[in-house]
């Protein structure tokens, strides 16, 4: 019997975060939701884990020790609120998967880019190429890429690893 | 967080600020909660952790469901299944933590890279497996040789203040021991004190 993994999603609450969150705890993951929003808070423990009673899911306020917590870690949060997180989170985030699940929508890239900011860490981003539909993911380390690629699959999401994709040109 | 690490790590051989940074880019930094499994049986150990904080315990359990603890690791002990780690095979054992841990843990990669970059290391991880090898063989002439009380006084000075942190029943489990055979023994030390 397997350990179960821990992830941690760090979100602002809107987006994908519900139906992802859903999946996970579907697949048994342990999910430490990071929101400092009690009221929304409240309002996503009610629609998560709905499907699946025992789901072990848990909202933590504080984003270093969620993420201390965490074998993995999703991010989806705005542009703006990247830096101050990666501040607070890069001790404790080396060699975890970090999942940027808003790159597709984030107009950080080069320095800024989370990549660069957590240089120590498994970076995995969603992305979104112009002229194709679909989640394409992308990352330096293969395995995190896979990982990740497995998840979103088991999770009824229809990803593809970008390296596998001849016209698609990562930085 | 390194704190422990640094002081474990540079009472055995000396590194550099820039040595020891690099290696703190290698570990992974986690948290567990008490009773949270670090690994169980069958998964393969993809790490060797390094405790920090708290207890972590390896047990295996036999097949009339009887639990037999191997290992207590403590703040500045490492813990793994050396076999699983190093040929990529499941492991038999459990490891969980008997309290709120703080790990430090390292892949078989990034030891590797480790090892390799800074030699330093090689010498650290060749005592520390030369100790290990060495509290492997004495655990086992003691579980042949030793009367029940002896082991429990060796146990009692090798860890320390183990009595306030852990419970009777692992004792007696890592002793080898019946619980009431322990509960005999402490009683027969306590009325010759």
């Amino acid at each position: 019997m397997a350990a179960n993994k821990t992830i941690a999603i760090i979100t602002a609450g809107g987006g994908e975060v519900v139906a992802i969150a859903n999946a996970l705890v579907q697949q048994n993951y342990r999910l430490l939701l990071v929101l400092k929003d009690s009221t929304t808070s409240a309002k996503i423990l009610t629609l998560v884990g709905g499907g699946a009673p025992h789901a072990d899911l848990e909202i933590i306020e504080c984003v270093k020790d969620g993420c201390w917590e965490a074998d993995m870690i999703f991010i989806d949060i705005p542009d703006d609120a990247v830096k101050e997180v990666v501040e607070m989170i890069k001790e404790v985030a080396t060699q975890k998967i970090v999942f940027s699940m808003s790159g597709y929508k984030s107009k950080i890239d080069g320095k800024g880019s989370l990549r660069n900011l957590l240089p120590h860490s498994k970076v995995v981003r969603a992305i979104n190429p112009p002229g194709l539909l679909g989640t394409f993911i992308e990352g330096d380390d293969q395995e995190a890429v896979q990982t990740i690629y497995n998840i979103l699959k088991t999770a009824g999401y229809h990803p593809t690893i970008a390296s596998q994709v001849p016209e698609i040109k990562t930085s | 967080m390194y704190d422990l690490l640094y002081k474990k790590i540079t009472e055995t051989i000396s590194v550099t600020e820039e040595e020891f940074n690099f290696c703190k880019t290698l570990f992974l930094p986690k948290k567990l909660r008490k009773r949270q499994y670090l690994l169980q049986e069958g998964d393969v150990s993809k790490y060797t952790a390094f405790v920090s904080k708290g207890i972590i315990r390896s047990y295996t359990v036999d097949n009339k469901g009887t639990e037999h603890i191997l290992q207590f690791a403590f703040e500045g002990w490492w813990i793994a299944d050396l076999y699983s780690f190093l040929t990529d095979e499941p492991s038999i054992y459990n490891m969980e933590a008997l309290e709120d841990c703080e790990l430090l843990l390292i892949t078989k990669p990034s030891w590797d890279s480790l090892l390799q970059k800074v030699p330093a290391f090689e010498r650290y991880f060749r005592i520390l497996i030369q100790n290990n090898l060495i509290a492997t063989q004495r655990r086992l002439m003691g579980t042949l040789s030793e009367t029940a009380e002896e082991k429990y006084t060796n146990l009692l000075h090798n860890f320390p203040g183990c009595l306030q942190r852990l419970p009777q029943h692992m004792i007696a489990s890592y002793l080898g021991i019946t619980r009431e055979t322990l509960s005999r023994i402490r009683s027969q030390m306590a009325t010759r004190k």
